[in-house]
């Protein structure tokens, strides 16, 4: 559904996590690119552009981020970037996700160690 | 052999503005170097630090440059292309001085002939992107493509290049093909 709210009940993907965490360590300044390179920096994992935009636009749909263009530049062909930015819902939606993954597996491992 | 001419010997790029760059380029030429080829990277600089075409009436009509396109980066990428353009006309290279930062570009290596991206991939993307999208997708890819052929070389962007094509057709088809069998079963429903 286009443009409803973030429902308490909802938690993340791992995708929108990681992106979400990224706009969280770099507020002002992450578009496409930077977000790609940070998540396969981080994960390992070799991540796709398509993957990330669409991605970004359901996170922009359900209030998590909001975006903006930026300046076209040469190394960009003369386009523009568009800039995205984490939400105080994005930051909420973060904060229950951490919590629930918490509750579930917190500990778990260490338990069967033991 | 290629001749090394200092440019910018004081100040980084990040620091000037671009008529004070173009003054120090003129004062810099040396007997060897051919004014024209001074002349032409002045118009490049010009038309490197506006970005789009467009922009470049905005020069032409004596007004003053935005100055969130007077970017580090746009300077930097400008000279870096100078440089390759140069080396594969095998022009006399001027080099920028050490002391000009050139990381906001890849690593700053100015050995790279400029490439440009494979537009056959670039068409793909802009059948399957939506609009709104595919300025900024494009635009990544680029930017992201020249840093990995300053890097690994042209064969090996290329290759990542087309791999990124692929991916996003599958990204994005996969969007196109979910709303199509939605809305075929919307009809469906309407119908009965």
């Amino acid at each position: 559904m286009v443009g409803h709210s973030y429902m308490a009940r909802d938690t993340l993907g791992t995708f929108e996590y990681q992106i979400l965490s990224v706009l969280l360590r770099q507020p002002c300044d992450a578009y496409g690119a930077t977000i790609q390179e940070r998540i396969e920096d981080t994960t390992g994992r070799d991540v796709s552009i398509g993957a990330l935009y669409t991605s970004l636009d359901r996170l922009e749909r359900k209030g998590l981020v909001s975006s903006w263009w930026g300046e076209p530049t040469a190394e960009r062909g003369g386009r523009r970037k568009r800039y995205y930015k984490i939400e105080a819902s994005g930051v909420e939606a973060v904060r229950r996700t951490e919590a629930m993954h918490a509750r579930f597996g917190g500990g778990l491992l260490a338990s069967q160690v033991i | 052999m290629i001749e090394k001419h200092e440019l910018v010997p004081e100040k980084s790029l990040a620091e000037i503005e671009v008529d004070e760059l173009i003054e120090s380029l003129r004062q810099s030429a040396t007997a060897d170097v051919d004014e024209t080829l001074i002349e032409w990277l002045c118009n490049r600089l010009i038309v490197g630090v506006q970005g789009l075409r467009d922009l470049r009436i905005h020069h032409e009509l004596g007004l003053p440059l935005p100055p969130s396109l007077i970017t580090k980066s746009n300077i930097a990428y400008e000279v870096w292309r100078f440089e390759s353009e140069a080396r594969q006309n095998r022009f006399p290279v001027v080099l920028v001085d050490g002391s000009c930062d050139l990381s906001s570009f890849g690593n700053g290596s100015t050995h790279q002939p400029m490439i440009a991206v494979p537009s056959a991939a670039e068409t793909i993307i802009s059948y399957v992107c939506t609009p709104d999208r595919l300025e900024a997708v494009l635009g990544d890819l680029e930017r992201n493509f020249a840093r990995r052929a300053t890097k690994q070389g042209e064969k090996a962007a290329r290759g990542w290049y087309w791999w990124q094509t692929a991916r996003t057709v599958a990204a994005f088809g996969f969007q196109i093909v979910v709303k199509a069998v939605l809305l075929r079963e919307l009809l469906r429903k309407l119908r009965l």
